[in-house]
């Protein structure tokens, strides 16, 4: 592939970003402004304002690296290595990546629609959803050092 | 039995001593074949088993063949497993 191609794909993903970080930014400021009252006194209400407004924090900050890197091309062809890396690669497959990040935000959305019925339910599923990733987490750790 | 032994004990390799006799660092190395400094050292001290694309590479950058960059006698004493 060439820089030009994953250029494109770099600019592709920053415009899903870009989508993502503003449905973030419009969930809040619709919880802020004009969520009906009867939604504001629930624990999954918080949960929600919390995961949106960290959501955005995290997309702004992939969006800006990503705008560096377009902007510097060394930066551009090391970023590409790193990413299509074998051995990363390998790592990832063993940790599950990405089916787990997947399945962990699939858990994480059914567990905040719960959450409007039964608080028990939604904090398990949040729970399995935080285990998961932890899991997957430590897995990439471990197999960092020893592969 | 040899793909258990690829997995736990890795392939041992030349590379390091072709890169000392040319004098080239691991990131020039990994820059050269398009991969990652991590890789190269990972391959280097036998913890990971490059793939045949990535072995390959080294070797056709070194100008030898492959068995000349990597170490297959384990492979070898074990026989072709039939």
């Amino acid at each position: 592939m060439t820089m030009e191609k994953y250029k494109k794909i770099l600019k592709k993903r920053m415009a899903v970003f870009s989508a993502l970080a503003l449905l973030c930014v419009g969930l809040l400021v619709y919880n802020q402004f004009w969520a009906p009252e009867t939604l504001k006194n629930n624990a999954v209400f918080a949960f929600q304002c919390g995961l949106a407004a960290s959501g955005a924090l995290l997309l702004g900050f992939v969006l800006i690296r990503y705008r560096r890197i377009l902007a510097d091309d060394a930066k551009l062809e090391l970023n590409y290595r790193q990413e299509n890396d074998e051995r990363a690669k390998a790592i990832r497959a063993k940790a599950g990546y990405p089916m787990v990040v997947v399945l962990s935000l699939l858990l994480v959305l059914a567990g905040m629609i719960a959450g409007y019925f039964n608080t028990t339910i939604f904090a398990v599923l949040i729970a399995a959803a935080l285990f998961q990733m932890f899991a997957c987490v430590a897995v990439k750790l471990y197999y960092r050092k020893t592969m | 039995m040899q793909l258990f032994y690829l997995e736990v004990f890795g392939i041992k390799t030349r590379i390091r001593e072709l890169r000392k006799e040319r004098r080239l660092s691991q990131e020039q190395l990994a820059f050269a074949v398009g991969t990652t400094r991590q890789t190269i050292t990972s391959i280097e001290v036998g913890k990971y088993t490059a793939s045949l694309a990535l072995a390959y590479k080294i070797a056709r950058y070194f100008g030898l063949a492959i068995e000349d960059v990597f170490d297959f006698s384990e492979i070898d004493e074990e026989g072709m497993g039939r």
